[in-house]
């Protein structure tokens, strides 16, 4: 039997959330308003954490994030109010299919978004309990660890659905004319293709005082909880830089799948604008439209999307509705034109990416970030 | 130019190169004066994504930049406004080249015509390491 030991509880509202009375009873209103607790928790003998989820009339979806300070941890499984397992890592496991990264210790933050899926159901008041372990380096139960965990309640939407941005400036790239215009128009680009699935970003600028060389944030990146918390977001933010991860050069990256939503050293999605302009450092029109569908890619796997299939051929992400596909030419011709294609798709041009399936889109609209 | 565009896009080192994900320039296999000419190649304006130039030009630092082939062309890419980009990639991986090899680049690119060229030239000038004296 797992036990484990609330010691701190703390509610506020994050956001102006009206449907919270003095009792602490949420009435059902549809407002995408998110409520915030945090809680200092202890694993038991086998490195279980039993962390309770209360939830209101209203929530639609909840994130869960645990932090140790002393090891791994990871995400396990929900049980829903009624005592019903409503996922358990374990099915997930050795899958060809991805759910979310939270199932893997590979850090000291693990970041949990349910539901995920339109197929995941939804959320009913009453207590639930989301499990998680504490684990060593070598993923082998880490008794007795302290962890804290911080858990956003966001009630059903209304009528729009927003995700707030925050674009932040590395390396003194606000000062560059050509760069920043450049971003700044991939950015509108971005907001016409989110707009065109049902999703208005609301974009928000900051410079921050970092290396312009970023580093990767889904292994960590020692100034990106400092740029979380100076961008005062309770949304996404995404650094734009010279590269990131160095020798790899990647267009992006995304600091998890979901990301985390407060401050910890994967709480970004990092771009470059160098691998987008290219040997001349100047962008041109395509340049821009793939930028703009890179932030739109890599922001779309912070709140909880994978490739629809990888590019090995023989992984999928768990969405109903995505195409499946077994070769390059097969998955080009099927999915080259979607939003999280692995690669863009170039000839003399690159081909579009700015689709996604109704499924993907209800991935975008679980997400707890997503107001 | 065609012709380049054709071979170097078809080549596996593109295949490879354009992916969104991590790839090492160790993934090219062997370090041949073909995997040479297909990188140069890639540096090609008319490739497509960008993102391919910019890790040809990261590959043959990494692999290449005691070439003398591949340093005449770093040479050139320092000091023109049209590979800039390539430049601050090259630039970028300075600190892993012979120290003879960087000065020489470090002080070309502190006469480019692009502003952040010279302004990363700058900065990597203060902290490359000192060439070694003279021995009587």
């Amino acid at each position: 039997m797992r036990s484990s030991v609330p010691v701190l509880f703390l509610g506020w509202s994050l956001l102006a959330c009206t449907g919270t009375g003095s009792t602490g009873e949420d009435t059902a209103q549809c407002d995408g308003a998110s409520q915030v607790s945090t809680l200092a928790l202890t694993s038991d003998k086998n490195g279980s954490v039993d962390i309770p989820v209360s939830l209101g009339e209203s929530d639609a979806a909840f994130m869960i994030l645990t932090e140790s300070r002393t090891g791994l941890v990871s995400t396990d499984g929900v049980v829903d109010a009624e005592g019903n397992v409503v996922v358990d890592w374990s099915d997930w496991a050795d899958s060809k299919e991805s759910l979310t990264n939270a199932f893997f210790a590979t850090d000291e933050v693990s970041a949990f978004n349910w539901p995920i899926r339109e197929e995941d159901g939804t959320l009913s008041a009453g207590d639930w309990t989301v499990t998680a372990s504490t684990l060593d380096s070598g993923g082998y139960p880490k008794a007795r660890q302290d962890v804290d965990v911080t858990v956003i309640r966001r009630a059903c939407l209304g009528s729009t659905a927003t995700l707030p941005i925050t674009i932040a400036y590395a390396g003194g790239l606000e000062d560059d004319a050509e760069v920043s215009a450049a971003v700044e128009a991939a950015a509108e680009r971005w907001e016409e293709i989110y707009g065109a699935l049902g999703i208005n970003i609301q974009v928000s600028w900051i410079s921050v005082d970092i290396d312009g060389s970023l580093p990767e944030p889904l292994t960590g990146g020692g100034d990106y909880a400092a740029v979380y918390e100076a961008a005062g977001s309770t949304g996404v933010v995404v650094v734009v830089g010279d590269d990131v991860a160095g020798a790899s050069d990647l267009y992006g990256e995304a600091g998890g799948i979901p990301g985390p939503l407060l401050a910890s050293s994967h709480s970004v999605v990092a771009v470059s604008w160098l691998v987008h302009a290219g040997g001349n450092a100047r962008f041109d029109a395509d340049e821009i439209e793939v930028f703009a569908e890179t932030m739109a890619h890599e922001v779309g796997h912070y709140v909880g999307l994978y490739h629809p299939v990888e590019s090995g051929w023989s992984a999928w992400d768990a969405i109903g509705d995505t195409k499946r596909c077994t070769s390059g030419s097969a998955c080009e011709s099927a999915l080259g034109a979607n939003l999280m294609f692995p690669y863009p798709v170039c000839g003399q041009e690159c081909l579009a990416q700015t689709e996604l399936s109704e499924g993907q889109v209800a991935v975008l609209l679980n997400n707890a970030g997503v107001q | 130019m065609l012709l380049s565009f054709a071979l170097a896009s078809a080549g596996p080192a593109y295949e490879l190169l354009r992916q969104r994900d991590p790839v090492t320039c160790g993934d090219l296999g062997e370090a041949t004066p073909a995997l040479r000419d297909e990188l140069i190649g890639l540096t090609d304006p008319e490739i497509r994504p960008a993102l391919v130039h910019i890790r040809a030009a990261n590959c043959l630092s990494e692999r290449f930049s005691a070439d003398p082939v591949v340093q005449g062309r770093f040479a050139g890419w320092m000091t023109s406004s049209e590979t800039a980009g390539l430049a601050l990639a090259v630039l970028h991986r300075a600190g892993d080249m012979a120290p003879e090899v960087a000065r020489d680049l470090v002080g070309r690119a502190a006469l480019s015509p692009n502003a952040r060229v010279r302004a990363t030239a700058m900065q990597l000038a203060l902290t490359l390491p000192e060439p070694a004296a003279p021995t009587p």
